[in-house]
C-alpha cells in the first residue's frame, strides 16, 4: 500500500520535473505551444493559509520559471512530504469551480480524498493558443457563406417572423390549449409514421436502398398493428425499425444533382433549390394530395404542421434570442441539419468500428 | 542520456495520465447530466426568489465540464487569430454568458426527460464524442457532445443537436459579423446584447 503510495509520489515529482527537462534540453521548441493547456498553473492556494493573491504582472510573466520554482522545491528534501501529498492529490481530484476575470482563470478542485478545496489561478496562456484549421476546413466555410438571394431572403425572413408572431404561434398556442399534449403526440406519431410512411419507402427504394424500404415498412407494419393504427410509436426502441429518414431531396442528392441557391420562402421557411423540389415531388407520394375536394388536403397539411408546432413551441424563440444574427443562424441550422450525415442506428454503432490502440491523451511528443 | 530520461519521464506522465481518466468521457458526462438534473429538479429552487441561485448553480456546474477557450477558439477559428489576448478573455466570458443566458431556460423544458447514454464514438486521438438520447415526448433528440482531453480532464468543446454543432452554427454568424466589422465593434454589439434583458420571443 504504501509503496504505491511512494510510487505514485515518485512519477508526480517526474511529471512536475518533466517539462522543465524539456524546457531545458529542446529549447528550440516554443514553450508556449506546449503550454497550450491548462497546466500552466502559476499558483497554489492550500487551503488554510493566508497567502496573497499574486499581482496581475506576476500571472503574465514568464510561463517556465514558476514551473522551475515547483521542481526546486519538490527536489528539496524537506518539502518532499508536501509533494507525496501533492501526489495523493492528484490522484483524485474534481473541479470544483472555475470563474474568468479579464486576464485569468481561477480553478477550484476538490481532493476526493480529504474533501479539502484547493484553488489554482490560471494565466491567460491558455488565451494565446492560435486556432489552427483542420485540413479542408477553409474551403468548406467559404462555401458555406454563399447566398446570392440574401436581400430577397432575409426580406422573407421578416416577413415569416412576423407570421409567426402573429399567426403561426398564437394558433399553435390555442390548439395546444384545447387538446392535450399526449393526443397530439399521437396524431404526429399517425401523421409521421402512417401519412409519410410512402415518402420514405419510395425514396429508399430510388436510392437503391432496398433493405432500407423494408425496414421502412416494417416499421409501417409494427406501428400499425402494434401502434393503434400509429398512434403509438412502437418501433422508437428498435435500432433495425429506425433505418435513416429519406426523402426526394436526399435522393436527388444522391444522384448527384446540386444543393442550388439557399431560399427562404414565404410562409414555408428556409429550403434549398433542391430540396424545394423534392417536397415538391414528395407530395405526389403523400397520400393526402389525393383526397377531393382539394382544400381537404390542403387542411391536413396546415394541421400537421401545427400540431407539430405545438410540441415545438419556444424552439425558434430560444434560436432567435441566443443568436447574433437570427438570419444565419437559422440558414445554418436548415444547412447543416440538411447535410449531416445519415446515423443508422442499427449498422453505425461506434463499438463495431476498429479501436484506435495508440491513444494519447495530453501530450504529443513531436 | 537526458533524451533517454525525458523519453522514460514521459512514458510516465503518458501512464498516470492514463489512469487519472480512467473515468472516460461519458463518465465525465453523465456525472455533468445528473448533476444539472438533480439541481434543475430539485425542490428548493421552485420558488421564484431562487430562480438566480439555481442559475448561478448551474453556471457553476457548466464551468467545470465546458472548455471554454476551446469552444471559443473553435467557433471564432481564423478570426481568433486576429483577436489579442485582452480581447479573446473578453469574448469567452460574453460568449459563455450569451449562451447561459438563453439556455439555461430551455433546459428548464426538458428536465422531465430521461437522457441516455448510447455510445462514445473517438473522433481523433484526444477527442470523442459522446452520444446522448433525450426521450422527448413525441421523438428522440440525439444530442452529442465532443470533448477534448487537453489536460488529463474530458471537455466539452462542442454540443451537436440533431447533426447541428452548435460552435459550427455561432462560427456562421461571427465569421458573417466580422467580415464587416473590426472585433472590437463586434465585442462591443455582443456586451450589448448579452446585458440587455431579453428580448425577443419571450412570454
Amino acid at each position: 500500500m504504501t509503496s504505491v503510495r511512494i510510487a505514485a509520489s515518485a512519477a508526480l515529482l517526474i511529471c512536475l520535473a518533466c517539462p522543465a527537462v524539456f524546457a531545458a534540453e529542446g529549447g528550440a521548441e516554443p514553450a508556449g505551444q506546449t503550454a497550450k493547456d491548462w497546466s500552466t498553473i502559476l499558483y497554489w492556494q492550500t487551503p488554510g493559509a493566508a497567502a496573497p493573491m499574486p499581482a496581475p504582472e506576476s500571472v503574465v510573466a514568464s510561463e517556465a520559471a514558476p514551473v522551475q520554482d515547483a521542481v526546486e522545491q519538490a527536489a528539496s528534501p524537506e518539502s518532499s512530504k508536501e509533494a507525496s501529498k501533492a501526489a495523493a492529490m492528484e490522484a483524485g481530484v474534481t473541479v470544483v469551480q472555475q470563474s474568468y476575470f479579464t486576464d485569468a482563470l481561477l480553478l477550484t478542485k476538490r481532493d476526493d480524498l480529504t474533501g479539502a478545496d484547493h484553488t489554482a489561478l490560471l494565466a491567460d496562456a491558455d488565451l494565446s493558443g492560435d486556432y489552427v484549421p483542420a485540413e479542408g476546413e477553409a474551403a468548406a466555410s467559404a462555401a458555406a457563406q454563399d447566398d446570392p438571394w440574401e436581400n430577397f431572403n432575409r426580406a422573407m425572413f421578416d416577413f415569416n417572423d412576423t407570421l409567426y408572431f402573429w399567426l403561426f404561434k398564437p394558433t399553435a398556442t390555442g390548439y395546444a390549449i384545447l387538446v392535450p399534449q399526449p393526443a397530439r403526440v399521437g396524431v404526429a406519431n399517425v401523421y409521421e409514421n402512417v401519412v409519410r410512411f410512402p415518402i420514405r419507402f419510395v425514396n429508399n427504394l430510388l436510392q437503391g436502398k432496398v433493405e432500407g424500404s423494408f425496414r421502412e415498412l416494417l416499421k409501417f407494419l409494427v406501428n400499425t398493428v402494434f401502434g393503434l393504427g400509429g398512434l403509438v410509436e412502437s418501433s422508437r426502441d428498435h435500432a433495425y425499425l429506425n433505418p435513416p429518414v429519406q426523402d426526394l431531396g436526399k435522393t436527388f442528392k444522391a444522384w448527384g444533382i446540386d444543393e442550388g441557391v439557399y431560399v427562404n420562402w414565404p410562409i414555408f421557411g428556409p429550403y434549398t433549390m433542391r430540396d424545394t423540389f423534392g417536397d415538391i415531388g414528395d407530395t405526389f407520394l403523400w397520400p393526402p394530395t389525393y383526397i377531393k375536394p382539394w382544400y381537404w388536403s390542403t387542411a391536413i397539411w396546415t394541421h400537421e404542421k401545427a400540431n407539430l408546432l405545438s410540441l415545438r413551441l419556444n424552439d425558434y424563440e430560444a434560436l432567435k434570442e441566443a443568436s447574433v444574427d437570427p438570419y444565419v443562424a437559422l440558414r445554418d441550422v436548415y444547412l447543416q441539419y440538411r447535410n449531416k450525415k445519415d446515423y443508422d442506428p442499427y449498422y453505425d454503432k461506434p463499438e463495431d468500428k476498429p479501436k484506435d490502440e495508440g491513444f494519447v491523451p495530453l501530450m504529443r511528443v513531436e | 542520456m537526458i533524451r533517454r530520461v525525458c523519453a522514460l519521464a514521459a512514458v510516465l506522465v503518458l501512464a498516470l495520465c492514463v489512469s487519472a481518466q480512467a473515468g472516460g468521457a461519458t463518465d465525465v458526462m453523465q456525472a455533468f447530466v445528473d448533476k444539472v438534473l438533480s439541481v434543475l429538479r430539485d425542490p428548493a429552487y421552485k420558488a421564484e426568489g431562487e430562480k438566480a441561485n439555481q442559475r448561478q448553480k448551474l453556471s457553476e456546474l457548466s464551468d467545470t465540464v465546458f472548455d471554454w477557450v476551446e469552444l471559443s477558439r473553435r467557433t471564432l477559428a481564423l478570426n481568433w487569430n486576429t483577436f489579442d489576448v485582452e480581447q479573446r478573455g473578453e469574448f469567452v466570458g460574453l460568449y459563455k454568458k450569451l449562451l447561459e443566458k438563453t439556455y439555461m431556460d430551455r433546459i428548464q423544458d426538458y428536465k422531465d426527460e430521461k437522457v441516455e447514454f448510447t455510445a462514445e464514438d473517438r473522433l481523433d486521438e484526444n477527442q470523442v464524442e459522446v452520444r446522448t438520447v433525450v426521450r422527448a415526448p413525441d421523438k428522440d433528440i440525439p444530442i452529442n457532445y465532443r470533448l477534448i482531453n487537453r489536460t488529463g480532464q474530458w471537455r466539452v468543446y462542442d454540443v451537436v443537436v440533431e447533426g447541428v454543432s452548435l460552435v459550427q452554427n455561432y462560427r456562421s454568424q461571427f465569421n458573417n459579423i466580422l467580415s464587416s466589422k473590426t472585433p472590437k465593434d463586434m465585442l462591443d454589439d455582443l456586451r450589448q446584447k448579452v446585458s440587455s434583458p431579453g428580448s425577443a420571443g419571450k412570454g
